[in-house]
């Protein structure tokens, strides 16, 4: 297999993926970008990528959405960016507005774990190589973010959750 | 997290369809002509864009001219190979195969992951590791699956290993002689264990684990405050010093072969950060960065009762610290992420931060990923590509002594790209020429749940000139 069968069987596999994390945090066009920058550095590093590449290309991606970010300077902060999208995701009319809410107050970097593994289906050590922090780090920003979700939906009157088995 | 928040977020995706990328063809095809970045990417793709346009003979005289200019290339690089036996380089033969290392019948089933590894130089060593059972083919975890938390240690350089089943596992185990500190979590019951439920109540506790016999038995070291247990420790001269996690990022210090870890008295750092790196320099020096912000490093030389801010001059505008070693009290080595385009870079005092000299480096594409500083001449790097640098010289010039994808530079007899865990070797080092690295693979295969058979620590005392393979039993 050369390396255009490669990059090409690479693509197939979790372009999708990348550009769901893309879009889920930015507009279509912007998503489309992320996927062409992103498999232009899977490109240049083929050879060296890890057996489980999806935490490495999400890496890759959060990264190049970043810059993106800071290039275009449409947006004054992630926080207020992710606020943004979470309370008017695109192409998504229903949804839990108190959840949505409870969401948006959490810290930028505790809800990008919880979104990573609600959201993108990462395992805790995925979302570690995602994030390039260790697994107590994922540990701690999950915990936070969980406690402050029912803390914030207990604040709207919502019913308190109680406590359960992990699921991931 | 419970299920039913679990799914209550899960259900605000705002694409819970997924989302469709672009074809392959209108995005790759332009791409398909751009270089690759690495230079023996680059003469692959050429080569297999001109072989078939030009004559058998042609090839042949491209083929020869690029292995002259790869003997070259190579003519200052020590050449290193290990297997049971050991090698010493030789820069002007020919390289040889080196056979894969014998290794022992058994196995581990599942998943296997190597959390860390800890070295002492009386021959002592702990690595961690996490087996998965009953996970998805592509490592997912299911309702049936099952952890199981290992330490493997020896007591006499690697020549022998014991398997213990525990119920926490250690993150970066530290050891020096018979003493040794590691961060981990302590599990309850095996089956409260299932799915890692770290932090919360009921389930685990994040504590502090201390050893005093080589990593064989360990005991719960008493914690400055519930669940500040954390990863990153560091023990210099025996003394401890470590960063919590709980809801502040505190730094901690136990004194030499004490137990307690006290928080300082005065904390550099406020807010709930956790990409907090601390490294004790001996004598009451400690260096502390965060590479959670830009701009925020330290250092103490009374044990934590004051703090100064670290500016290197390099690491100035958008950056963030992002790996630190301080070999003793004056001597500090750290690596920063400088300007727009977040480039690298390493820089070093030898006068406790109050001036900085920049050194020169090649980290790869992915940056550093590990530095070992042992005094202010010698230190040990590994880049994002797997690659070993050693420099002599206070990283005037940096030697290659080892390549986890360069075959020529490699104690292996196949790149460790084949690895099922453990994307990157771990390296503990002991002392200026005693080194270790532990590799974790799979028989060639990149199956990840096929039976895990292949972990080999390899020992360098000589500087990385020769390597020496452990095979371990699984």
């Amino acid at each position: 297999m050369d390396d255009q069968q490669r990059c090409e069987q690479l693509y197939r596999a979790h372009a999708d993926r990348v550009h769901a994390y893309a879009r889920r945090r930015s507009d279509d066009q912007t998503a489309d970008e992320v996927v062409a920058e992103v498999f232009l550095i899977a490109w240049r590093r083929l050879d060296a990528l890890p057996p489980d590449p999806l935490p490495w290309l999400l890496g890759v991606a959060r990264k190049t959405l970043a810059n993106h970010r800071r290039a275009t300077s449409r947006a004054a902060a992630l926080n207020a960016r992710i606020e943004a999208t979470l309370v008017t995701p695109t192409g998504h009319t229903g949804g839990d507005h108190a959840v949505l809410a409870a969401l948006a107050t959490l810290d930028p970097r505790d809800r990008e774990v919880l979104l990573l593994i609600a959201w993108e289906g990462l395992r805790q050590e995925e979302v570690g190589a995602v994030l390039g922090v260790s697994r107590p780090a994922v540990a701690t920003r999950l915990h936070r973010a969980r406690k402050r979700l029912v803390e914030a939906l207990a604040s709207q009157d919502e019913p308190v959750l109680g406590r359960g088995e992990v699921s991931r | 997290m419970t299920d039913e928040l679990l799914d209550r977020v899960r259900a605000v995706d705002p694409l819970p369809e997924g989302s469709i990328a672009p074809p392959f063809e209108s995005v790759f095809a332009p791409l398909a002509d751009m270089p690759r970045r690495r230079g023996r990417h680059r003469r692959r793709r050429m080569l297999g864009l001109l072989l078939p346009a030009v004559s058998v003979a042609v090839a042949i005289g491209v083929m020869v001219v690029a292995v002259t200019l790869r003997a070259g290339r190579n003519a200052n690089r020590q050449r290193v190979v290990a297997t049971g036996h050991r090698h010493t380089p030789n820069a002007t033969s020919a390289p040889t195969s080196a056979p894969t290392p014998s290794v022992p019948a058994g196995g581990m089933s599942g998943i296997v992951t190597v959390w860390g590894a800890g070295f002492s130089s009386v021959g002592d060593g702990v690595i961690s590791l996490q087996q998965c059972l009953r996970c998805e083919p592509d490592g997912n975890q299911t309702s049936h699956s099952t952890d199981t938390e290992w330490l493997l240690t020896t007591s006499d350089g690697g020549r022998s290993w014991t398997r213990t089943a525990r119920g926490y596992y250690i993150q970066r185990p530290l050891l020096a002689g018979q003493d040794g500190w590691a961060g981990g979590l302590q599990m309850l019951s095996p089956k409260q264990a299932v799915g890692a439920a770290e932090w919360e109540p009921g389930s685990g506790i994040a504590r502090y684990f201390v050893t005093r016999d080589g990593g064989r038995s360990w005991s719960v070291a008493p914690s400055a405050a519930p669940n500040e247990g954390g990863s990153v420790a560091s023990l210099v001269g025996g003394a401890v010093w470590a960063v919590g996690l709980g809801s502040n990022a505190t730094i901690l210090r136990s004194p030499p072969r004490g137990e307690r870890l006290t928080a300082t008295a005065s904390q550099p750092i406020q807010g709930e950060y956790t990409n907090v790196h601390v490294e004790g320099a001996g004598a009451g020096s400690a260096y502390v960065v965060n590479a959670d912000v830009p701009r925020q490093a330290f250092a103490t030389h009374d044990d934590g009762r004051t703090w100064q801010r670290l500016t290197p001059p390099p690491c100035t505008g958008k950056y963030a610290f992002a790996r630190l070693d301080a070999a003793f009290r004056q001597t500090v080595w750290l690596t920063c992420l400088s300007g727009n385009d977040r480039t690298p870079r390493l820089v070093r005092s030898v006068d406790g931060g109050r001036s900085w000299r920049q050194l020169s480096v090649d980290w790869g594409d992915d940056g550093p990923q590990q530095l070992a500083a042992v005094n202010a001449d010698v230190a040990w790097a590994l880049n994002g590509e797997g690659e070993l640098l050693r420099t002599t010289n206070a990283g005037a010039t940096w030697q290659p002594v080892w390549s986890a994808t360069d075959a020529r530079v490699s104690p292996l007899s196949r790149p460790i790209t084949k690895l099922t865990a453990s994307p990157l070797p771990i390296l503990s080092v002991q002392s200026a020429d005693s080194a270790s690295i532990v590799t974790l693979l799979n028989r060639g295969t990149t199956r990840r749940a096929a039976k895990l058979t292949n972990l080999v620590v390899y020992r360098t005392a000589n500087g990385g000139q020769s390597w020496q393979a452990y095979p371990v039993r699984l």
